[in-house]
């Protein structure tokens, strides 16, 4: 699942700690999440997008699977 | 802050029977496994105990705690090493038994083949549990 987290943030001049603090998730969590490493779940996910402002759609990328 | 106050509790508790475990130890005759696990007891409940007073005095900190406690990351890491480490422990388990087998120690062979299957039966139990739950 990709996502455009680092995107949005840098177009905000939001820093990771300050998004981090907003959704009330670690900024290890955020660094996780914009390198791909970890999902997050639909809770967060709801948060970030009104943080944002935008859709669940715009900011995560769903990809399917190789088979 | 709530859950810092629990810890506190807690480990208070937990210091309480350190210092009774050291006290039994030391006052009857001198026990030295009781003693060795009091004192480790009662030193990682006061080094806990003054981390969490120099936590409570920095709201940062607090929250800092407080959302790492809650944080979804940190619960899914927590339930990935759970996982690792059952399936260790049983396939860990499953080997020594076999190798007991082969060196004939069958009390202790059957002792851990109960235990694997114990564990397994317990696997079993809670997978239909959640199973119907979600």
């Amino acid at each position: 699942m990709k996502n455009n987290i680092a995107q949005l943030r840098k177009e905000g001049h939001i820093t990771q700690e300050e998004l981090a603090n907003a959704v009330g998730v670690s900024r290890q969590t955020i660094i996780s999440l914009e390198s791909g490493r970890y999902t997050a779940s639909l809770p967060l996910a709801f948060r970030l997008a009104n943080y944002f402002g935008t859709t669940i759609e715009n900011i995560f990328v769903y990809e399917e699977e190789e088979k | 802050m709530k859950k810092i106050k629990q810890q506190a509790i807690y480990l208070g508790a937990m210091l309480l029977v350190g210092i009774t475990m050291v006290v039994i130890a030391y006052t009857g005759e001198l026990n030295s496994m009781m003693a060795g696990m009091g004192t480790a007891l009662v030193t990682v409940c006061a080094i806990n105990l003054i981390r969490l007073r120099n936590i409570a005095k920095d709201p940062q900190r607090v929250r800092q705690m407080e959302i790492a406690q809650h944080e979804e990351r940190n619960i899914y890491i927590s339930n990935l090493a759970a996982k690792a480490a059952m399936v260790t422990t049983i396939g860990l388990e499953y080997v020594v038994t076999l190798v007991m087998v082969f060196l004939q120690k069958d009390e202790i062979a059957s002792a851990l083949g109960f235990l694997v299957c114990g564990q397994l039966l317990i696997y079993v139990f809670f997978s239909k549990y959640y199973s119907k739950k979600y």
